[in-house]
């Protein structure tokens, strides 16, 4: 169980970022924070990935993870940041390499993940001669190398065309319940939200003091838990129903 | 065929060359035909090609030392913010100096019995500047995410320089090198005709010397295997950065 109490981080003084921020997150759970632009919620990633420290409040990590940042963390960004140097293979054993595994366990362990995530075949060819949709592939399986015990994922998919961005979704759904990991996936789309969490974390914006100027940070309002899958998720009228009832959090966010 | 698409432009100049000469009978003291200059360049071979491995010397081991210390200025730039407030400028002064004017100051200085070291250090301060103003671009522009890439993948600082700064550089240093490149000649011509007579025997000095005898076409024959040398030094660079950079960056698709 990762936990956090009364988390507040600012990047700068007056310019809060993130403000009482408390939850917990439990092991193997997949739960996906949504919210508006600039309500802070890459920040938060950032913060349990270790990129940053909090300003005050309690970040505590399962003994499990207590060495986060060196090994049992994968981070998966925005965009797909691969080497355009390196070839696929070589993207994904990097950070084996610089963490000093041998030869024969980076071979295996790329092997791995570039089957996890259906790349085999293409271990040769350099990021420039993927698609969109294969370069987030990579970026993925790069991450699963490591063998994470957390998952953090900021809208890693956000960039990609729907059909493709629906068969990641259903791969990372897949792969989620083969690889017992925690993920805690970040994205704006409300639709994505509801079709990836077992819980859903809606995020409120960073308000802005007229008089004073003072930015106090985005927290955290609800905590939702869409219904488990059932046959032809995606057009199911309860999937649709609780994508409504997101929706209809984050409106009542926005206007309070 | 697209290599050949020059030549005919050329020989039809060097046609036009000849014709005009002969028929307006020009002096060869001022403007000797083509087909002379080929004959002070079979004549003189021999010259040609000493000045030619002098010039050629001094050009590379300036350009080598260029490279070699300005990505590593570069890098000690770009590691921390006071060092650039420090040193940039210094370096800007350097650049805007120009060098011809200090050229005489290091040759007393190195002393003319050291003149090749005199003559490189001269060509290696012009084409310090360009390969060091391009690495620090290189070096500063670096993806942000990609740099997180490396921070949680546990990198030290000199895995981050190899793994990424380096490679994401690449392509700017080697724009910089081939500027550099060019320089190192162009300064270890002027650094020759600075030290002028007798001292130095690259090919600027076979230039003075056919030009104080009036030798005009000797002139335009060490003049050729200078522009060849520039030319080919130019390509073999280009070469090196199609080998480095056609698998994987975006101009070279």
């Amino acid at each position: 169980m990762i936990t956090l109490t009364d988390i507040n981080f600012s990047y700068e003084k007056n310019r809060q970022a993130l403000h009482n921020v408390s939850c917990t997150f439990a092991e193997n759970s997949f739960s996906v924070i949504v919210g508006a632009s600039g309500c802070g919620k890459s920040t938060l990633l950032r913060l349990l990935a270790g990129l940053e420290e909090p300003t005050s409040g309690a970040l505590i990590m399962p003994p499990a993870l207590s060495t986060f940042s060196t090994f049992s963390t994968g981070f998966v960004f925005q965009d797909p940041t691969l080497l355009a140097w390196r070839n696929v293979y070589d993207n994904i054993a990097l950070p084996l390499k610089i963490k000093g595994l041998d030869k024969t366990s980076r071979h295996t362990r790329t092997q791995e993940a570039l089957a996890l995530v259906g790349l085999a075949e293409r271990a040769d060819a350099h990021p420039r001669e993927l698609s969109g949709g294969m370069k987030m592939r990579v970026s993925l399986a790069r991450a699963l190398a490591s063998r994470p015990r957390l998952l953090l994922m900021d809208e890693p998919f956000a960039a990609l065309d729907e059909h493709t961005r629906f068969r990641l979704e259903d791969d990372l759904r897949n792969l989620q319940q083969t690889l017992n990991c925690t993920i805690i996936f970040v994205t704006h789309s409300v639709a994505q939200a509801a079709y990836l969490g077992e819980r859903v974390l809606v995020m409120g914006a960073s308000e802005t003091n007229d008089e004073t100027g003072d930015e106090t940070g985005g927290s955290i309002k609800h905590i939702l838990n869409p219904p488990a899958h059932q046959q032809d998720w995606r057009h199911n009228p309860a999937f649709h129903a609780a994508c409504a009832t997101i929706s209809a959090a984050l409106a009542e966010v926005e206007a309070a | 065929m697209r290599y050949l698409l020059p030549l005919p432009i050329g020989l039809c100049v060097l046609a036009l060359w000849e014709a005009a000469v002969h028929y307006w009978q020009v002096p060869r003291f001022l403007l000797p035909p083509p087909s002379a200059i080929a004959v002070a360049l079979i004549d003189n071979l021999p010259l040609l090609m000493a000045g030619l491995w002098t010039t050629l010397n001094i050009t590379l081991i300036a350009f080598a030392c260029a490279v070699i210390s300005g990505v590593g200025f570069a890098t000690l730039f770009t590691r921390a913010r006071f060092i650039e407030l420090a040193f940039a400028p210094y370096l800007v002064a350097l650049q805007v100096t120009p060098v011809v004017a200090i050229a005489p100051l290091i040759l007393i200085w190195v002393g003319f019995d050291n003149i090749n070291r005199a003559l490189i250090i001269i060509a290696w301060i012009i084409a310090f500047f360009p390969i060091t103003a391009s690495s620090i671009q290189g070096l500063r522009s670096t993806n942000r995410d990609l740099h997180d890439m490396m921070t949680l993948a546990g990198a030290k600082w000199w895995q981050r320089l190899l793994y990424l700064e380096y490679p994401a550089a690449l392509p700017a240093i080697l724009a910089g090198a081939k500027t550099s490149g060019g320089l190192a000649l162009i300064g270890a011509v002027m650094a020759e005709f600075v030290a002028g007579s007798g001292t130095s025997t690259g090919l600027a000095w076979r230039i003075i010397e056919a030009g104080n005898r009036l030798e005009i076409a000797t002139m335009f024959a060490a003049l050729i295997v200078l522009s060849l040398l520039g030319i080919v030094f130019f390509y073999t660079l280009s070469f090196i950065e199609w080998l480095l950079l056609r698998r994987w960056h975006d101009s070279f698709q």
